[in-house]
């Protein structure tokens, strides 16, 4: 099921499933095909915060709102080590 | 721009240029400091705001010049650090030294496969191998230097380890051709093929361990939740307040200013007075506003110290990691004033003084959210010495005062940024950060840091405060200054119910911000008096040396606009609410 990443579960395995336009989030390894965790939600509208193979990202909502990820548990290609 | 050339500097020719090169967050520049000793030159790359750190370095027996490329997560050209990056690694560097982060390794390895891309020598070293095991990820060096085809060696650069190593690593390199490598022939492949590549190897050098996090990292994902986040967060700066308030505070008054009144001024009036000059030249020189003595109160007992010690505390924040978890923590709220997270370290900042944060708003990544953060700088944002001189006299009132200051000053900081949003074209970012992990900072880094910066604080400011002091010596002894007051009465006295004498102070306060508060403990004011004229001035005019650098980095057209701006809007606030809280005065009596 697609959703965009700030409604997302969290604690999930997500694969990203398609990104807006933010160059610096292929820098930082987000693009489709990419699998993060989501770690939560910061309270008062804050950023999501995500993990990207090690690397902690925090995520404003209106950006991660126009991430779109589907659940990758058991899809079986994601990063071993990283989670 | 990709053409750009190096800086010329007056170091000694060298054998060539070693690049270093990394993510952000990796102890760059302590590995930088390590290798370069404490000689460093900050250069601004040619037409570009980014600024680079560049030293010497030697290996083997031969010097090379080190430069310390900005951290970059990519090679894209997708932001001005990744752009001058690029054009660094185009001048046929020597060498290329890359600093991977063990805490990071897929990152990094992306990183370090974009830049062999480039056919330079490249040397790796695989840093923060505590952080990674405490994190439970164990990297075997040798795997990775199989997997990438370049020498891998381990570093904690903190404690300076690995070095030697390091640099024969670099020696060998050096020496012999750049192995051409397997993923690429020419140019960069995209973005996707090389992460499933870094992450590939990534899996190969590491294994899974038992996670160890130790008090700092606990502490540090504590600091991300609102509780004990916000309370700790408030903690922190309460404790940056007191430090540079109270720090420079006494800095100025027992040894700064003793030095400008007893020492400096008497010396440049024994060496002014005798020549004999036109008594309003004289003036300008050494009179009450003169050059030489309000230039030295003013830049050498006034602001610095504060400067100097905000930057202390800032930079160790920095360092730290504090200030991108301020930034996470209040990004939900920044949103809705149009801006991100990220701008609150620039507003945080300009609380030291606006000259440091608008120059710093040059890491925003839209133009409209740099006048953004700059216009909520100017019009509401009082510097420590305003803060302080504000402190002093409200809490002889009420500590009340101080709170109704403050919260009117907040008010105005929403109203400014909701209008600026409206009127500015453009777009803001939203928040894209990675957070790194909470440390003790380096002191030898540490301190080059903050020696760099408060040389380019010296060297970018001079200017426009050395204009500000200049100007205001002339409006001052002139006479120009006094006629403007005469002007300007009617507007202080029944617009804002304020005595005449308030004129001057207010006039003052483009001079010298907070000279615009101390004058007013002299005019034994009412309260609702004492209120109105802390309200104009922590909102009106933003002092000479912010007009010089707002007008530096923007053109003078913004900066006349935001000036215009901010004294239009004290001048309204302040005498509305005069009126507004004299009528309920008389009506509640």
């Amino acid at each position: 099921m697609r959703r965009d990443l700030y409604s997302a579960p969290e604690g999930r395995r997500l694969r990203v499933v398609s990104v807006p336009g933010l160059k610096i989030l292929r820098s930082l390894g987000i693009y489709p095909g990419a699998v993060v965790v989501k770690i939560r939600r910061c309270a008062l509208g804050g950023p999501a915060l995500v993990r990207v193979a090690t690397r902690q990202v925090a995520l404003g909502q209106d950006v991660a709102r126009g991430i779109w990820v589907r659940e990758a548990d058991g899809d079986g290609t994601g990063p071993s080590y990283g989670d | 721009m990709g053409q750009a050339r190096l800086t010329e500097t007056k170091a000694p020719a060298t054998a060539g240029t070693i690049l270093l090169i990394g993510p952000p967050n990796v102890g760059k520049s302590v590995l930088f400091t390590r290798l370069s000793g404490v000689h460093a030159i900050s250069s601004n790359y040619t037409g570009t705001t980014v600024s680079y750190l560049e030293g010497t370095c030697r290996v083997g027996d031969k010097t090379y010049t080190l430069v310390d490329v900005p951290g970059t997560y990519a090679l894209q050209a997708t932001s001005p650090a990744e752009e001058v990056a690029v054009s660094f690694l185009r001048q046929g560097p020597a060498a290329a030294l890359l600093v991977l982060s063990a805490a990071d390794l897929e990152g990094s390895v992306k990183l370090a496969l974009e830049v062999m891309a480039y056919q330079v020598p490249v040397v790796c070293a695989l840093n923060l191998m505590d952080v990674a095991e405490r994190k439970g990820i164990k990297v075997n060096p040798e795997t990775l230097e199989r997997e990438l085809g370049v020498r891998v060696v381990p570093t904690v650069a903190v404690k300076g380890l690995g070095l030697e190593a390091l640099r024969k690593a670099l020696d060998a390199a050096l020496s012999e051709k750049p192995a051409v490598t397997s993923y690429f022939d020419q140019g960069r492949q995209a973005g996707e093929a090389l992460w499933e590549q870094a992450r590939r190897i990534a899996e190969k050098a590491a294994v899974r361990i038992q996670a160890r996090p130790n008090k700092l990292d606990r502490l540090g994902e504590a600091m991300l939740r609102p509780w004990p986040g916000i309370p700790l967060a408030a903690l922190v700066l309460a404790l940056s307040l007191a430090v540079v308030a109270g720090g420079g505070e006494l800095l100025r008054t027992r040894l700064l200013e003793p030095l400008v009144h007893t020492v400096l001024v008497p010396l440049f009036e024994r060496a002014i007075r005798p020549l004999g000059l036109h008594p309003l030249l004289e003036n300008i020189l050494i009179g009450e506003y003169g050059i030489f003595r309000v230039g030295f109160e003013w830049i050498l007992a006034l602001v610095l110290p504060y400067v100097i010690l905000f930057q202390v505390q800032f930079a160790f924040l920095e360092d730290a990691g504090v200030l991108p978890r301020l930034a996470v923590l209040f990004d939900g709220v920044m949103r809705r004033l149009g801006v991100q997270g990220g701008s609150l370290i620039q507003m945080f900042l300009g609380f030291g003084c606006a000259v440091p944060a608008i120059i710093a708003t040059r890491a925003c990544t839209t133009k409209k959210e740099r006048l953004m953060v700059t216009a909520m700088i100017c019009f509401a944002i009082p510097c420590t010495s305003q803060t302080g001189a504000m402190l002093s006299l409200l809490s002889r009132y009420s500590p009340w005062l101080v709170v109704a200051v403050a919260a009117t000053g907040l008010m105005v900081l929403i109203l400014v940024a909701h209008v600026a949003q409206k009127v500015i074209p453009g777009q803001v970012e939203p928040l894209v950060l990675e957070v790194p992990n909470l440390l003790m900072p380096e002191p030898r880094a540490y301190f080059k840091k903050l020696r760099v910066r408060i040389r380019q604080f010296l060297l970018e400011a001079e200017g426009p405060m050395l204009l500000a002091v200049f100007l205001a010596a002339v409006l001052a002894e002139s006479g120009l200054l006094e006629r403007l007051g005469s002007l300007l009465r009617p507007i202080v006295s029944d617009w804002l119910g304020l005595p005449e004498g308030a004129v001057m102070s207010l006039i003052l306060g483009i001079i010298r911000r907070e000279m615009s508060v101390a004058p007013l403990m002299a005019l034994e004011l009412s309260p609702l008096q004492m209120y109105v004229g802390a309200v104009v001035s922590l909102l009106y005019l933003p002092c000479l040396s912010v007009f010089g650098i707002v007008a530096k980095e923007f053109g003078v057209k913004t900066a006349v606009a935001i000036s215009a701006g901010a004294t239009a809007t004290a001048l309204f606030v302040g005498g509305a609410l005069n009126h507004i809280l004299t009528l309920l005065a008389r009506l509640l009596a």
